[in-house]
């Protein structure tokens, strides 16, 4: 196939749009988590929308209209544990998450077993990506420039330390609920991208390869979020051409990146000093 | 004319999962006085600056800021704050010492909340004071312990605070650093008439620099000035010999 046909099927166009917005989502999220040590937030939500999408086609409706309140109030909970019951915040995710999957696994045993639709959330399958998914994740994105353009100061400073933000009159649960909202509307829009097995490697990778280079919090933010659409553009080119698992590529390629970038980083501080980089 | 106390409480108690961490503490700040915090690990000492940050909640008592109730207070502007080594210090942080610096103007900014160019000034001030322009474009991550401590004070000091609240600011300084330190702590609280509150453990030196001493063991063992404090004939079993270190060496502020 000539490479510049590709583009020019809708199911392609609307793949890599939705593709996008969903990476450049996951990506600039992803760099407030993982700074926040929250980093498996995004699987313990993906986990949750499995027992949503189960819930879904359990009762006959589309899986993403049902997975987005289940997952959101599922965010609020992990919010809630760490906040009321002071569990650490690996311990609350690991709560909701397995409470997800067991959910999941009861729903669909009921339902008469696993079907293949099941199993295309669980892998991903952005070819069968719909309209209403492109739009949703433009609005989104947008929403998400929103916050943070508005809320940049304080979201560094939440995110730096939490309690001398709140110290000096920030309202640090209003923004950590937005932050948490907007990432579990993102993993569910994100399993049609990589699947829920894989929607945390958009959430940590292309953070964690910006944190190699970067030099500031904006510039960290911008790079994370280049990385990651860079990433999706080139896993669906890929996986199109190879005829390859989309969601499978698009995190080999975000990995790829990563590797180049701590190479990047390791050189450099020797170079610099004539031994590694010590950031202690 | 009476002036306003920049920090009054009255039987202040805190319970936490069925345990009295403080116990009726009752006292009072004028502006420009510096209160040293001590007492043995576990007393309460970091709870009770807490609970003047509104960061939790007393059981008990009621806690006055600029002579206004903790809970309608507002002015978190006029509050520096500097708190223990952050816990969950990530290393590999990528915000610059510039950037850090500049969060301490937060609290007196409204939504949204920007660091505008006119705040320049105030953060290569506070930067001078602390020596710390020239690494004012590394990451924070990069900077040695010391260097750390001293863009969080920095930060605690950007915004022109009048109250300042300390939880054992010199841990990670070197002898030159703290000595530095304490010369811009007395500057502030001499010149600028800048409250403090400072949580230490260094009873050797807290002597030398504050006006008050507030001792806690889960409940207010001692409150006042240096001179009744030297009267008092209690705080031997734990100070020990330090206590006379503290007494040879005060100055008069």
């Amino acid at each position: 196939m000539d490479f510049l046909e590709l583009f020019s099927h809708g199911f392609i166009q609307r793949a890599l749009v939705a593709g996008c917005f969903i990476a450049a989502l996951c990506s600039a999220l992803g760099t407030f988590l993982v700074l926040r040590r929250l980093s498996l937030i995004g699987d313990g939500l993906a986990h949750v929308t499995f027992g949503g999408v189960a819930v879904g086609l359990l009762f006959q409706a589309y899986p993403f209209y049902v997975a987005v309140p289940i997952v959101a109030a599922s965010a609020l909970g992990i919010l809630k544990l760490i906040d009321k019951a002071r569990l650490y915040g690996d311990a609350a995710i690991g709560i909701v998450s397995s409470l997800g999957i067991a959910g999941g696994i009861l729903i669909a045993s009921v339902a008469g077993g696993f079907n293949v639709d099941l199993f295309s959330y669980l892998f991903g399958n952005i070819l069968a990506i719909s309209y209403a998914e492109v739009w949703t994740s433009v609005l989104l994105c947008l929403c998400l420039i929103a916050v943070i353009t508005l809320s940049y100061q304080e979201l560094l400073a939440i995110t730096f330390d939490e309690e001398s933000a709140r110290a000096s009159g920030i309202r640090t649960e209003c923004i950590n609920r937005i932050l948490v909202l907007l990432t579990a509307l993102t993993v569910v829009l994100a399993m049609r991208v990589v699947g829920i097995m894989l929607v945390s490697a958009l959430l940590i990778i292309p953070a964690v390869t910006a944190l190699q280079f970067a030099r500031g919090f904006r510039t960290t933010i911008v790079i994370s979020c280049l990385t990651g659409v860079f990433s999706v553009m080139a896993g669906i080119t890929i996986s199109f051409l190879l005829d390859l698992p989309a969601g499978a590529t698009i995190v080999m390629v975000n990995f790829a990146l990563f590797l180049l970038s701590f190479a990047g980083a390791r050189l450099r501080g020797l170079n610099a000093s004539g031994r590694p980089p010590d950031r202690a | 004319m009476q002036m306003t106390d920049v920090v009054r409480t009255e039987n202040l108690s805190f319970r936490f999962n069925g345990v009295e961490i403080l116990s009726d503490i009752t006292f009072a700040l004028e502006k420009g006085e510096f209160l040293g915090i001590v007492g043995p690990n576990g007393s309460g000492k970091t709870t009770l600056i807490r609970l003047l940050l509104g960061l939790i909640k007393p059981t008990r008592g009621t806690i006055a800021l600029f002579g206004r109730s903790a809970d309608a207070f507002t002015q978190w502007r006029k509050i520096g704050y500097l708190p223990q080594k952050i816990a969950a210090f990530n290393p590999h942080f990528p915000a610059t010492v510039e950037e850090i610096v500049a969060l301490g103007l937060l609290g007196g900014k409204s939504f949204p909340r920007r660091v505008a160019r006119t705040d320049r000034r105030s953060i290569d001030e506070a930067m001078a004071l602390l020596d710390i322009t020239s690494i004012g474009n590394k990451l924070i991550g990069e900077l040695s312990g010391g260097q750390q401590q001293r863009v969080l004070i920095a930060r605690a000091l950007v915004a022109q605070p009048e109250l300042l609240i300390l939880d054992e600011p010199t841990t990670a300084l070197d002898p030159e650093g703290r000595e530095r330190f304490f010369g811009t702590l007395r500057s502030l609280n001499n010149h600028k008439a800048v409250t403090i509150i400072m949580i230490t453990h260094d009873i050797g030196t807290i002597g030398q620099h504050a006006s008050k001493l507030l001792y806690l063991d889960k409940n207010l063992i001692f409150f006042g000035g240096f001179d009744d404090f030297c009267l008092s004939r209690d705080m031997t079993d734990y100070f020990g010999e330090h206590s006379q270190h503290l007494i040879c060496h005060r100055h008069n502020t």
